[in-house]
């Protein structure tokens, strides 16, 4: 049977979609299960997906795409031996390939009892509002109408906006042989702009990413990449060292980011990352940050829904405080952990989606500026490492637009900086913070407020504009 | 400093592959990766000094088991071996057929025809992108210097052995850290030393290349570029500097 038939062959969708339906996924499965071998159990993950993406350079567009794509990933397990292989593959042929692969891969791993079991796929599972007609229908047409009116403001300026303006539609499903199948669709979109001018000399940027188009201002993105662009330009040099730092929200993003993958009860137990304590002990329970803020992820947040499962295991992520109030509250376990060294029978799940809270009354950026003798203004960290997982030493690049706060005023654009600090660190030197924003990170929801952090870090000078 | 291969090889990646991909350099990845400290690709081939005279880097993606090795690329381009530095001098960057025709000015003016070096890659699942060539960092004409006579011809300074490499997006301002970084005293590796880092400006340090390590110490390395991890990879001989700025971590 041809992939053409076998897809004549699948149920009907209620809607026409260009990914695949609950139905068609569970189609697809029960394929799966028919061609294994062996006893055992089947699971499938299916991410189908379409992606239509604008990317422009140079005040003109470059790149348009239109991808459809689903990647069918499938797990054999016999007696708590697991093997996975994955398939963009959907006809017979394919399909049986990828079975085979999987069978062939679990017969290097080892009985594990705690894969026996089944993971508890039928805990709760939030409904996160993460479709939108809107993103649905943004054509290539309606895109590139979109990307002209964020290219004009910058070519009035005779400036040179680069950027793309990503749509993505997908459905994701978690099936197993049990019975059990998890299906959600989401739409999501990206846009990010750079404004650099000719010479090389100013660059500045904004971006975001939502699951719904109509809650982004894209005409805002652009006049605000064009304005840090034009306040950027000639930068003068400042001598590295440490300084009073107003981090922007996509900074103070950028420099989080590295923590949320450190939230391991494994790891910490085991005596690495920042959240071990003595052998065998985590730091739950111990404050970590400034009492006045929380990391929190909630897949229903208003701002920042995400996702509502893991889709490998389709375990619900819940509603979890990694950090409240300063105090660390909670650490990620996968269910093989909490079965042997917590005694406990459910995972939690870290999405890496986050939100960083804080309490009292929120400073905005240019009141921060206001009350700021001596300092830097930062839009946006860029290429952060973690050097040292112990203290949450991170380094990278500030990008897109430094400037010298003098006696409370912006008083001139400066060149980039590597910064070596640490976000723990960083998150224990606040002195205001702001109103939680959603940033920009693909994959992703983040809600941080931009902050005002002192002795910060700004190691060395970099040319780089 | 004498850097070892692999220390060689992280500095030829980021100083040298990255910058040179000509989509990077003209801006078109400004708003993902960043853009190349070789910004005006015209002015700068065949004038721009690169590094000492020494230095000669070729790309080739017909290199046998090279991790961006292809016989065809992604547009259907036979691949070849072309040089990127020649001499110390920017010879060329990696191009498509599209990005081929930005350098058309240059090719006529020293009748060569404008063609693609066979860079196109990806193509299945997305747009096609530059991808980076295997890079060769040409060995001493004397095949017999090791990284042990590079040491010896040395009375003080310092042996980084690998480690990581990191630069800015242009690639123009960086710095690194050895796996284990020794003092070189008389010709002979003495102590490690802990926390010492390594800074530079790209064309700056390349310009302070006085020795190069023969063909018998070449030495391959896969690796991928940082922001989009496309493959390929590297063949590096270990190489000597003079005036590297070392620091100490937290200190000047």
């Amino acid at each position: 049977m041809s992939g053409r038939s076998l897809l004549r062959s699948l149920p009907k969708p209620l809607v026409e979609t260009p990914f695949l339906s609950h139905a068609e996924c569970d189609a697809l499965h029960r394929q799966l299960v028919a061609l294994a071998v062996g006893g055992g159990e089947t699971s499938a993950t299916i991410t189908s997906e379409w992606v239509g993406a604008t990317t422009w350079a140079r005040n003109r567009a470059y790149v348009t795409q239109d991808l459809r794509r689903t990647v069918v990933s499938v797990a054999r397990t016999i007696r708590g031996a697991q093997g996975r292989a994955a398939t963009m593959r959907l006809d017979p042929d394919g399909l049986r390939t990828a079975v085979q692969a999987a069978e062939a891969a679990l017969l290097f791993e080892p009985e594990r009892v705690e894969v026996l079991d089944p993971p508890l796929i039928d805990e709760p599972m939030t409904q996160p509002k993460l479709w939108s007609d809107a993103t649905y229908h943004l054509s290539a047409e309606a895109r590139g109408t979109l990307v002209r009116q964020m290219i004009e403001p910058a070519e009035a300026k005779a400036m040179l906006s680069f950027g793309e303006l990503k749509v993505t539609a997908s459905g994701t499903a978690s099936i197993d042989s049990l019975g059990h199948s998890r299906y959600y669709p989401t739409t999501s979109v990206e846009c990010s702009v750079t404004v650099r001018d000719a010479a090389g000399t100013g660059s500045g940027w904004a971006g975001v990413n939502d699951f719904d188009v109509t809650r982004i201002d894209t005409a805002a993105l652009a006049s605000r990449a064009l304005d840090k662009c034009l306040g950027s330009r000639a930068p003068n040099l400042v001598e590295p060292g440490h300084y009073t730092a107003v981090l922007e929200a996509q900074a103070v993003a950028d420099l989080c980011v590295p923590l949320m993958t450190q939230l391991s009860r494994l790891a910490a137990e085991s005596g690495r990352g920042p959240f071990a304590d003595s052998p065998g002990r985590s730091k739950i329970g111990q404050r970590v940050i400034d009492p006045r803020f929380s990391l929190r992820a909630d897949p229903v947040d208003p701002d920042g829904a995400f996702f509502p499962f893991d889709p490998w295991t389709g375990t619900p992520y819940r509603d979890v405080a990694w950090i409240d109030h300063g105090v660390l509250r909670d650490l990620a376990y996968e269910r093989s952990y909490a079965l042997r060294a917590l005694g406990l029978d459910r995972s939690l799940l870290n999405s890496e989606s986050f939100r960083l809270v804080s309490d009292g009354a929120a400073t905005s950026v240019e009141e921060m500026v206001t009350g700021t003798t001596r300092g830097l203004l930062v839009t946006r960290l860029d290429a952060v490492e973690l050097v040292d997982e112990r203290s949450m030493l991170c380094t990278g690049y500030t990008r897109d637009g430094v400037w010298l706060i003098e006696r409370g005023t912006i008083s001139k654009p400066v060149k980039n900086f590597r910064f070596t600090e640490s976000s723990l660190g960083a998150l224990n030197r606040v002195e205001q913070a702001g109103t939680p924003t959603r940033v920009f990170r693909p994959g992703y929801s983040c809600v941080v407020p931009p902050l005002k952090v002192r002795d910060f870090n700004f190691a060395q000078l970099s040319d780089a504009v | 400093v004498i850097f070892d291969a692999a220390a060689v090889a992280g500095l030829l990646r980021t100083t040298v592959g990255q910058p040179t991909l000509l989509d990077r350099a003209m801006g078109y990845t400004a708003n993902t990766s960043g853009t190349s400290y070789l910004s005006d690709p015209l002015a700068m081939l065949d004038t721009f000094h690169l590094g000492a005279p020494t230095m000669t880097v070729m790309a080739d993606r017909t290199q046998p088991g090279g991790a961006g090795t292809v016989q065809w690329d992604a547009e259907g381009v036979q691949t070849s071996a072309f040089p990127l530095v020649r001499e110390g001098m920017l010879a060329d960057f990696q191009t498509t057929r599209e990005s081929a025709a930005w350098l058309a000015p240059f090719y006529q003016g020293v009748n060569r025809p404008v063609q693609s070096n066979g860079c196109a890659g990806g193509g299945s699942t997305g747009p096609l992108v530059h991808w980076p060539a295997n890079l060769q960092l040409e060995p001493s004409t004397d095949d017999d210097t090791s990284f042990d006579e590079l040491v010896a011809s040395t009375s003080r300074g310092m042996a980084i052995m690998g480690g990581p490499v990191y630069t800015d997006q242009q690639g123009l301002n960086g710095g690194g850290r050895g796996d284990i970084t020794y003092e070189v005293r008389d010709g002979k590796l003495g102590r490690a030393i802990t926390g010492a880092e390594y800074l530079f400006r790209s064309p700056e340090l390349w310009k302070t290349l006085v020795a190069l390590g023969g063909v018998g110490s070449r030495a391959h390395f896969g690796t991928e570029t940082r922001y989009d991890r496309y493959a390929h990879s590297v063949s590096a001989v270990p190489a000597k500097f003079r005036e590297v700025t070392i620091v100490a971590r937290g200190q000047r």
